[in-house]
């Protein structure tokens, strides 16, 4: 079995996947996530870290059937466009349900999911989901 | 799709295009044609995209013989200009995820370069039917959220007689995608066109070929200008 995500990497990239670190451009004011070593939008490399709202809006949506193994277990899964205010995300929706099928405009909050796991004696991944909003986001 | 109101069904004529054109061409992958009623019934990949809005994955050689104008005697065509332009490439952080940023770039370099009117035909990257389209309206070739309804209306088509034909080889959808080989196979089939000796469909008189290449969202592209001589 492969791993195709390293311990490491995720280890260093724990920020900004579990409490959504971004970066600020000190230069143009824009936000990006996650944060590059350069802002995407000027280019500059002059960049403070800042956390991002864990509750946002829903800007579109679709429901992936073509899912990668390690997740299949899941399938179909709910991928969204959030908008955070200061930038927007591309992350799972989770918590759907016959009442609370997503919607473009649709409140939503981030929470901490299971995502996938790596073979037999692999890693099991989490990360942040957004679930529409129940007013109280978990992390 | 809810900004413009496009309905699944006005997509489907995407994809029924490019396997009627590839139908004809003997160097593609999946020559045969579908109907557009058929699209939305295939399997569904991310909604509302389904299987046969997808491109197919394979093989596949091009080669295109480049030289200066001395060098050969009898040149097929003339690659004009080159062009490209980058951009995020992230549906996230682009402002506008319905324009591709990289191709209006390259695009505008190259009319800055060469004259592109009256451009006869345009091999583009429509690795999904929404690709093939946002190209189209990135270009200016259809209006903002129109490139559906008009495909629909038989524009771009061989036989529509309305605006240049689009993908005459069946594109990535039919053509297919053999990923590095592609825009090389996109320029030698502009290439054949403007020369009047492509084996498929054949734009009568073609003078002018603009091919579009990118990569995933757009995070970089090329577009070409192909003349004949």
């Amino acid at each position: 079995m492969s791993m195709d995500l390293s311990i490491s990497r995720h280890w260093r990239r724990k920020y900004s996947i579990y409490r959504l670190q971004a970066a600020r451009c000190k230069a143009c004011g824009r936000v990006h996530y996650p944060p590059r070593p350069a802002c995407p939008y000027c280019g500059s490399r002059d960049l403070e870290l800042v956390e991002l709202p864990k509750h946002g809006k829903l800007v579109s949506f679709t429901k992936v059937y073509a899912v990668p193994e390690g997740a299949r277990a899941q399938s179909p899964v709910y991928v969204g466009l959030v908008d955070l205010g200061a930038t927007k995300v591309v992350a799972e929706l989770t918590d759907i349900t016959d009442q609370t099928q997503p919607k473009e405009g649709m409140e939503v909050e981030a929470v901490l999911r299971r995502t996938r796991v790596d073979g037999e004696a692999g890693l099991i991944y989490y990360a942040l989901k957004f679930r529409p909003a129940i007013g109280v986001p978990d992390v | 799709m809810a900004s413009y109101n496009v309905d699944r069904e006005l997509l489907s004529f995407w994809p029924a295009l490019m396997h009627n054109n590839a139908k004809e061409n003997p160097y593609a992958m999946l020559n045969f044609t579908i109907k557009p009623e058929k699209v939305s019934k295939a399997q569904t990949i991310a909604d509302p995209i389904t299987l046969l809005d997808t491109y197919p994955l394979g093989d596949g050689a091009a080669a295109l013989v480049l030289s200066n104008k001395d060098a050969s005697k009898s040149p097929l065509a003339k690659l004009s200009a080159v062009e490209s332009a980058t951009d995020i490439g992230s549906l996230d952080l682009a402002d506008d995820p319905l324009t591709i940023s990289s191709v209006a770039d390259a695009y505008k370099r190259l009319q800055g370069a060469v004259n592109t009117d009256d451009i006869d035909l345009l091999e583009v990257h429509d690795s999904f039917t929404i690709t093939g389209l946002l190209i189209l309206e990135t270009l200016g070739i259809a209006p903002r959220g129109k490139a559906a309804q008009m495909v629909a209306e038989g524009w771009f088509s061989p036989t529509g007689g309305k605006g240049p034909i689009v993908n005459p080889s069946g594109g990535l959808k039919a053509r297919g995608h053999p990923i590095g080989a592609t825009g090389v196979y996109q320029v030698a089939e502009a290439a054949l066109q403007v020369a009047g000796k492509f084996p498929g469909v054949q734009v009568r008189g073609a003078r002018k070929g603009l091919v579009v290449s990118m990569n995933g969202l757009g995070s970089n592209a090329f577009v070409s200008l192909v003349e004949g001589v």
